[in-house]
Formats: C-alpha cells, sequence, structure tokens
C-alpha cells in the first residue's frame, strides 16, 4: 500500500497529532504514521496540567503563556468535544523560610512577565487549602491554568484531521527515512508500504532518537521518567493544583535543588510533592524525575512519593491509592524543546518536550506548521531549535 | 483502628472480640447465632432488613457498625446472604458433643453435595481441618449467594470460617456469554446496561468506542473511563472483553487483559508511604 503526502507526521501523541492538525488547517495532505493506538505512550502516562508555573523565564515563560491560552482554546471551543478541561489554577508550596524566599524571587519574576499570581502568607495558604500541613509557611497562586484528559484531547485532534481529509495511520511501524541525492527527504518508509514526501516532521517523543537515525540525525533526546499515583475518588484533599516549590528546582535542575530536607533516594529519584484534583473527582499525585527506559511502576519511587505527600497534606495518609503508572519524558540536554528544521532539508522535529509535553504540544504544533510553509513563526525560533545543541559540539 | 484488615486482607479473633463482634460464650451455649464480623464503617445495611426479628441494629447513621441483639438472634442466617461484604457468619457451638456447625457464604462453583468431607479454612484462608457439609442453602432469596452450613471440630468453632473451594469441572457449568445477557436484555434500551460501575460507562459507550477505532481493552479504557475506576476493572473487565471479542469477530481467548498496576487492591497512603505508626 504505497501513497503519497504534502507531509508526513511520525508519532500518534500530541505533539504528532498537534502538528498534524495545524498542517491541515493550513491546507496540507498529512499523513500520520503512530506505531500504535493514537496516545498511546507518554501521552496516555502524562497528568494533563497545563500551567506556566515552571517555566524558565523570560522567553520561556511567555511560550508557555501562549501554550496554556492555545490549548484552553482546543479543549473548550475549538474542537467542540468535551476533553475534561477544567481550569482552577494552581499553588506552589513552601516548605521553609528559605523556600519562601524562593516564592518572592518567583513571584517578581513572574509578574514582570504578566502572569497572573499572588504571594499567599501562611494564613492566606490555609484559609485556602485547609487540609494543608500546619507548618507549611506560605506559596504563591497561580490564577490561570487547568487539566485536560490528554487521552480524549488526543482522539478529539485525530478526529479534526481526518474531517480535514487528513490520513491516520494506526498500527503502523515507520522503517526507514529516505533522502535523495542531494540529503533531501523523499520517502518514509513503514511496515506497511512507503509514503512519497518531501516533508516529514519527527515528533515521536522518547522515541524520536530512533527514528531521526533513520535519516542519518543524533539528537540528543533521552527518557527521563516519572511515577504517579492515583487516588480513590471522591475524596476531597484540595480545591486546585497543588506543588511542591522544589518541583520548579527539580524540573529546572537548578542548583538550590539540594536544599530540600528529604533523605538521598528521594534526592536521587527527583522525588517531590504535586497533587491535581481532575475533572472526574479523583486526583493524581506527583511527582518523580530519573533516568529509566521502562514504563512499570517502581515500588521504592512510588513509595517514596506516598510519604512526601503526607509530609505536605497529612490527611492523605487515611486516603486510598487504586493505581500507579508511569511514563517517559523526552528530555534534552536543557530541559527545553526541540521544535525546529534540521540540517537535513525536509526533515522537522517537535519533540524533547520534558515534562510539558501536552501543554506545549498545541503551540509546537503551531509553529512547525508556520516552519513548513515558510511563515512568519509566532515565536524566535533559535531558543528551540536543534542548532543550539549541534553548536555545542 | 483495623489495622489487620488494612495491612492483610483479613481480621484477628482479638480484633473482632475488641469491637464486641464475638456474642458471650454464654449466648453459644444455647444454640446457633449470627457473628457480625464487621469493622469498617462504610455505608451499608441491608442486614438490619433481612432480620425477620430485628435482631439487627445501625441506626440514623448508616456507617455506624451493626449491632446484633443475640437475645434476639435465632440463628436463621437469613441475614448471611443479604450481607454484601460476606462479613455474617452463623455459629453453633452445641451442635454435637464434639462438634460445632459454621455457616458461610460461598459464591464459587461447583457447590459441594451434602455429605461431602471438605477443607475447612479459616479466616486467612488457610486450611485448618476437614468438615462435613451438612447443608447447602441456595434459596432464591439468597441471589446466588448460597450459604454452606459445615460440622466441624468444636474447639475451631471461633476460626472455620469457610470452605477451600472445589476444583472446577469446566463441562459442567458453562456460564452464559455476557453479552447475550447484554443484548438480550428485551426490557430496556440495551445500550443503556452500565457495563463499568464505578465511572458508570454503558454498553452503548463501549460500543462506540469500538466502532471510533479502540483495539483493545486498553484503547476502550481511554476512550470511556471503562475500568479506570475504584476495582480498576475487576468487574467489568471481563463483560468489556467479551463485547470487543464479539464486535472483532475473535474468540475471548485473543483479547489482550488490560495491564494492571500496582498497588492492584486500594492501599492507604500512610501504608504504603511506611509512615503508619501503628
Amino acid at each position: 500500500m504505497n501513497s503519497s503526502a504534502d507531509a508526513v507526521v511520525i508519532g500518534g501523541g500530541m505533539q504528532g497529532l498537534s502538528c498534524a492538525y495545524y498542517l491541515s488547517l493550513k491546507g496540507r495532505k498529512v499523513i500520520l504514521v503512530e506505531q500504535g493506538d493514537l496516545a498511546n505512550g507518554t501521552t496516555s502516562r502524562s497528568d494533563g496540567d497545563n500551567f506556566t508555573s515552571d517555566s524558565a523565564p523570560g522567553y520561556m515563560t511567555a511560550f508557555s503563556k501562549a501554550a496554556v491560552d492555545l490549548i484552553r482554546e482546543l479543549s473548550t471551543k475549538t474542537l467542540g468535544r468535551d476533553v475534561e478541561w477544567m481550569e482552577r489554577g494552581c499553588i506552589l508550596l513552601a516548605e521553609s523560610e528559605a523556600e519562601m524566599e524562593a516564592a518572592r524571587e518567583t513571584f517578581k519574576s513572574k509578574t514582570a512577565d504578566g502572569i497572573p499570581c499572588r504571594l499567599m502568607d501562611a494564613k492566606e495558604v490555609h484559609d485556602d487549602e485547609p487540609n494543608t500541613a500546619p507548618d507549611i509557611p506560605g506559596g504563591i497562586e497561580f490564577l490561570e491554568g487547568g487539566s485536560v484528559n490528554p487521552m480524549l484531547l488526543s482522539y478529539a485532534i485525530g478526529e479534526a484531521i481526518q474531517n480535514m481529509g487528513g490520513q491516520l495511520l494506526r498500527f503502523t511501524k515507520v522503517t526507514g527515512i529516505e533522502k535523495d541525492e542531494n540529503g533531501a527527504v523523499v520517502k518514509v518508509n513503514t511496515d506497511k508500504g512507503d509514503i512519497v514526501t518531501k516533508t516529514v516532521v519527527i515528533a515521536a517523543g522518547v522515541w524520536s532518537a530512533k527514528i531521526a537515525k533513520y535519516a542519518g540525525l543524533d539528537i540528543p533526546v533521552t527518557a527521563m521518567k516519572g511515577d504517579i499515583l492515583v487516588v480513590e475518588p471522591d475524596v476531597a484533599i484540595t480545591r486546585r493544583k497543588t506543588i511542591e516549590l522544589g518541583y520548579n528546582m527539580v524540573r529546572n535542575e537548578e542548583a538550590g535543588t539540594g536544599q530540600r530536607k528529604i533523605d538521598p533516594f528521594m534526592q536521587a529519584h527527583g522525588i517531590g510533592f504535586l497533587i491535581e484534583p481532575t475533572n472526574r473527582n479523583n486526583a493524581l499525585i506527583g511527582f518523580s524525575k530519573y533516568p529509566c527506559n521502562h514504563t512499570r511502576s517502581s515500588n521504592l519511587v512510588t513509595r517514596a512519593m506516598a510519604n512526601r505527600a503526607i509530609r505536605f497534606f497529612p490527611m492523605i495518609q487515611n486516603i486510598s491509592i487504586i493505581r500507579t503508572y508511569a511514563g517517559l519524558r523526552p528530555w534534552t540536554p536543557d530541559h527545553e524543546p526541540i521544535v525546529s528544521k534540521t540540517p537535513v532539508t525536509g526533515l522537522y522535529l517537535s519533540t524533547g518536550h520534558c515534562g510539558n509535553g501536552i501543554t506545549y504540544a498545541p503551540i509546537s504544533g503551531k509553529l512547525i506548521s508556520q516552519l513548513i510553509c515558510g511563515e512568519k513563526t509566532d515565536f524566535d525560533m533559535s531558543p528551540l531549535s536543534l542548532e543550539r545543541f549541534l553548536n555545542k559540539k | 483502628m483495623a489495622a489487620t484488615i488494612k495491612k492483610k486482607g483479613y481480621l484477628s479473633v482479638d480484633e473482632l472480640k475488641s469491637h464486641g463482634c464475638m456474642p458471650d460464650e454464654s449466648r453459644f451455649q444455647q444454640g446457633p447465632v449470627a457473628v457480625l464480623e464487621c469493622i469498617q464503617e462504610i455505608p451499608c445495611n441491608p442486614c438490619v432488613d433481612a432480620c425477620h426479628y430485628g435482631a439487627i441494629y445501625i441506626g440514623e447513621c448508616i456507617t455506624d457498625l451493626p449491632q446484633l441483639d443475640t437475645e434476639k438472634c435465632i440463628g436463621c442466617g437469613a441475614c448471611i446472604a443479604h450481607c454484601s461484604g460476606l462479613a455474617i457468619f452463623v455459629v453453633d457451638k452445641t451442635y454435637s458433643e464434639t462438634t460445632a456447625a459454621v455457616s458461610f457464604p460461598h459464591e464459587y462453583l461447583p457447590l459441594p453435595e451434602k455429605g461431602l468431607i471438605v477443607q475447612g479454612v479459616n479466616r486467612k484462608g488457610e486450611v485448618v481441618c476437614d468438615g462435613k457439609v451438612i447443608r447447602i442453602n441456595n434459596a432464591k432469596a439468597n441471589d446466588h449467594t448460597p450459604i454452606i452450613t459445615l460440622e466441624i471440630p468444636k474447639e475451631l468453632a471461633d476460626e472455620v470460617r469457610g470452605m477451600k473451594r472445589l476444583p472446577n469441572e469446566p463441562d459442567k457449568h458453562e456460564e452464559p456469554h455476557i453479552c447475550q445477557c447484554i443484548n438480550g436484555n428485551k426490557e430496556a434500551d440495551s445500550d443503556s446496561v452500565i457495563v463499568c460501575r464505578c465511572e458508570e460507562v454503558t454498553a452503548g459507550e463501549i460500543k462506540k468506542a469500538i466502532e471510533q477505532g479502540a483495539e483493545t481493552l486498553t484503547g476502550i479504557k481511554r476512550r470511556t473511563r471503562a475500568g479506570m475506576g475504584l476495582c480498576q476493572g475487576r468487574t467489568c473487565s471481563r463483560i468489556v472483553s467479551q463485547m470487543l471479542a464479539q464486535a472483532k469477530n475473535k474468540p475471548v481467548s485473543e483479547i489482550e487483559p488490560d495491564r494492571s498496576r500496582p498497588p492492584v487492591k486500594p492501599v492507604e497512603f500512610g501504608i504504603y508511604g511506611g509512615v503508619d505508626n501503628e
């Protein structure tokens, strides 16, 4: 079964679907190739939250704000499907006076970047979220941002792509990428046949590096595991997403990470606390971050996470865990995404979104479509380029 | 509170005694009496209505534990099959000079025949003695919860709470195809039958997910939430497998089961996270 397309998108998770969606909107004939079902990999193993609280100041905060605005619009308006969007903002909790100092810094920089937030003292935190441990000295509230069911969002985007004439080849494995004598992409080989095309987008998450090799390209994307605990339904712990401030330090690999009072095991596995109530009245509890190549839940890590959750919300100890799951974040050396053209003509990348993949997917897909169609991009692409890594060599 | 049942899944006699679940020895000497081994405060009260003698009391607050008036209780066992937690037993320590009779719910096929010698098991599920089946009560009112009465050594009357399941006889007990039950439901619109009770997912929603491209149990779960709830698919996954097999025209044996993830059954954070002080 051979065919041709204006563009082939490799990967049927949120990144690939978003790329295919925006390319279809621009009238391109798109074929998306996915080795499993849609949303089969990291998309279905994520927590589906969308906030501006953890991005680095400046460019990345502006990027994350645009990303949240776009995914909100898709989830609540454009697609016309219920994808369990729930927007209540979030709170970052400080664990100590030292972290309160970091909270003030974060508040200053986020306010300067135009993100609506407020600093909270101990009383405000406990008035707002009465189940918080009594010794928590304060935090920051972010007024915007919410959660979505990433699988339902993926299926809704997939449906929209098909309605625009795009083709979704599920359960189809890419086996090669062919180039012409000038080194430009001409064909994608799959186990179901070849697709002739001049444009290929690799949006295959943690599988991206393997696919890029087919085109002779080395990209610095590795797997960084995260575990999640699912709480029994219908128990009210918090009103909205609540995270320890340490998350930002762990996410952004800052020097301050070492200041948290946690044991070496937690330190080594990037363990901390977040809770995210969902639209379906249960809650997800995170977080962990460590290099790993499989999605089996780690007993020791999930138990340490349970322990950390009790530290911030003691009432959690009497509440049950019904399930644990784990996913692999596609990670890059500077923990920011690669949304970029490449030295291979016709080959583009939207990958390495480092734990913000759901939020950043629609904006990345939109930028990729602008790059491919030769339009002016909404953002300067250099901070997201593959080049920034290639130049370092 | 309820330490063993949360950690191990069964109760100890000491715990039952401390919660006042065990009738006095003097009452046991007067003949059969119900033993309500219920120490978890959950919203549940069918036992109250099951008793024709008004011997079981819960009161206004539905999460309170049931109290047994041992003077009113005649040990008839009507409450046994009505306890959805299978936590009620009838013990007769006066059955004979050396033996006692214990009645318990037994929701396993095949059922034993009267007179058969079977293995009595304790609350942990360990075999502790042989016992003789003296009665099988599978009345319609029990709604498929048969009650077995076993004659066992008197000294084990507080221990034995069940019997070891008899080996399966595959030819004898062909269960009806669950899809036939759904499709054969003439009274209601068959699409409105709830398949996943935890997430309230109907047969119609599952059929739609299959039409929209779900190829596996996981695919159906991600599209509908069937199996994502409190029981994690223990109740619905067989039905969903059969529906998928039917839609794909495959034998059920070729439908891959959904991945079960730890901790398999709900566990409290305090126990899981290891900060339990008990």
